[in-house]
């Protein structure tokens, strides 16, 4: 069954990547656009960093630069594999296409969340790379080898735990029928997770790694990095993952009950 | 006759808007949502000890009134006049016995009086939530000066936006430059961080680009600046006429250079 849906998932790259070099324009455009928006999305953790420089909390722009790219090379992933889908999930669930996607010899959740990828947005991955090494150049340090295993982990499971909201949020197509803004929504709290930890207090850091968990995609993760304490993020991490997982397939189940589809 | 057929077109946008009342509730609600991120930011940063550069009640006010702003001034005509124009739909609007834009300024007036319906509220709960940090200015001038700030900001951004649409009688597809300038215009009209708080010669060298007048402009006079300086008025006035006299003139080339079925 893994190797079917490997085999399936690989040729699903591969035919995104024969669409990307049939239309070089768009997805060169689509490169640029990607690579512009994380310019800009440097801005404004830049601007705040500046005036918090001599905050007690402590935090600067190395710091600032450090998240931003470390949320770059996550959103980087999730926008080129979970993204196109969820995106395209209201109209497909309001026309009838999901049938097409139910109806394969693979899991229909696998299918409907992995079917479309779009490898250009992977060019953000080259930016966010050289924001993280040139966070540590600027600071004139390097993280342990521990540090980077500790924060690769913690990173792997805050963007499966994103996702696991990004899916739950982007079901209401389900539910509603107007549902698409839901996606505007999703990508302006996402946003909360390029800024340093030292810019939340109390009640919206817990929001923000519990019922929306856009701090565990780079915020904690490069607290980690910088030398934090790494059992207590995960430790908490897996457990948004654990209950995310299985709300998503409780939510799955009652969503498909209620799907009309095109055929029924 | 040209009054009564605007009316009839915003009549009948009217009615199509409020059939989608559960979706024109969400977009809102996304409008909302980016300024509280930045305010629970803000407010998180300060109360850490950051020192902004312009005192903190002038950021909060900014924050919980950008959506409104935001939402009058915006645009949304590009894309729907570019498919228009590639797919003909644009024939049946020139053989009317009105404007040929007048559905697309109806359409943007319309939705616009729905949506600010729904987004006030949205945007006055924040206020109380913050209300110890809002400041409105009390001197009614301040109120009538943002007011016109906002008209001339609305008609600038609708006519860049007819702008980036009527690209597509000269171009096939005007997506890429519509999302560039969409970026672009992200930055420089202060949506993504309030341009007073770069530094002052970033702001100084983005004084007079015309994406200023579409949001941060109306913002800076309602969030304490008062009554901007003449050399400000004259700007927007300059950037909102050049840009409605670029339209009439891209408009007049374009059409004749349209060749969908049945032009």
């Amino acid at each position: 069954m893994s190797g079917r849906i490997l085999r399936w998932w690989l040729a699903c790259w591969r035919q995104a990547i024969s669409r990307d070099l049939q239309f070089r324009t768009q997805t060169l455009l689509i490169a640029l656009g990607a690579v512009v928006d994380v310019a800009i999305s440097l801005v404004p953790a830049l601007v705040i960093a500046q005036t918090a420089r001599t905050a007690e909390g402590g935090w600067d722009e190395a710091t600032a630069v450090l998240v931003v790219g470390l949320f770059t090379l996550a959103t980087a992933l999730l926008d080129a594999v979970i993204g196109p889908n969820l995106l395209r999930l209201d109209s497909a669930v309001r026309t009838g296409e999901l049938d097409l996607l139910l109806i394969r010899p693979i899991p229909g959740l696998l299918a409907l969340t992995l079917r479309w990828v779009r490898p250009a947005e992977l060019t953000r991955l080259l930016v966010g790379a050289a924001l993280v090494v040139g966070a540590f150049a600027t600071a004139d340090a390097a993280p342990t080898l521990g540090a980077v295993a500790g924060c690769l982990l913690l990173m792997g499971l805050g963007t499966v735990a994103w996702a696991l909201f990004w899916v739950n949020a982007s079901f209401l197509s389900f539910w509603w029928s107007s549902a698409e803004p839901a996606q505007q929504i999703v990508g302006a709290l996402r946003e909360a997770g390029q800024y340093p930890r030292a810019a939340f207090r109390r009640l919206p850091l817990l929001g923000f790694t519990t019922l929306v968990p856009s701090l565990l995609i780079a915020t904690l993760p490069a607290q980690v990095l910088l030398g934090g304490e790494l059992a207590g993020p995960l430790v908490g991490t897996a457990a948004v993952v654990g209950l995310g997982g299985g709300l998503t397939a409780v939510h799955w189940r009652l969503a498909l009950r209620r799907y009309d589809s095109a055929s029924s | 006759m040209l009054l009564a057929t605007g009316a009839a077109l915003v009549a009948r946008e009217l009615t199509v808007t409020l059939t989608h009342r559960a979706w024109v509730v969400l977009l809102q609600l996304g409008g909302v949502v980016p300024p509280v991120v930045s305010l629970v930011v803000w407010t998180g940063a300060i109360a850490q000890g950051a020192t902004p550069p312009v005192p903190p009640d002038r950021i909060v006010t900014w924050f919980v009134l950008v959506a409104v702003v935001s939402m009058v001034t915006s645009s949304w005509t590009a894309a729907f006049l570019a498919e228009d124009i590639r797919t003909g739909g644009l024939s049946i609007w020139l053989v009317r016995p009105c404007p040929a834009l007048a559905h697309l300024v109806a359409n943007n007036v319309a939705e616009k009086a729905v949506k600010i319906v729904v987004l006030l509220p949205m945007v006055a709960g924040l206020g109380v939530v913050f209300r110890a940090q809002v400041t409105l200015p009390r001197d009614p001038a301040v109120w009538l000066a943002a007011m016109a700030a906002l008209v001339c900001a609305g008609i600038l951004t609708f006519a860049l936006d007819v702008l980036i649409g009527c690209l597509a009688f000269w171009f096939e597809d005007v997506e890429g430059v519509q999302s560039l300038v969409l970026l672009v215009q992200r930055l420089l009209s202060g949506a993504v961080v309030p341009l007073m708080l770069l530094p002052g010669p970033v702001q100084e060298a983005l004084r007079f680009q015309p994406f200023r007048f579409t949001l941060s402009f109306p913002l800076e006079i309602l969030t304490g600046s008062g009554v901007a300086e003449r050399a400000d008025w004259l700007a927007m006035l300059g950037w909102t006429g050049a840009a409605v006299a670029a339209v009439m003139l891209v408009w007049r080339l374009g059409v004749r250079r349209y060749e969908a079925a049945g032009a």
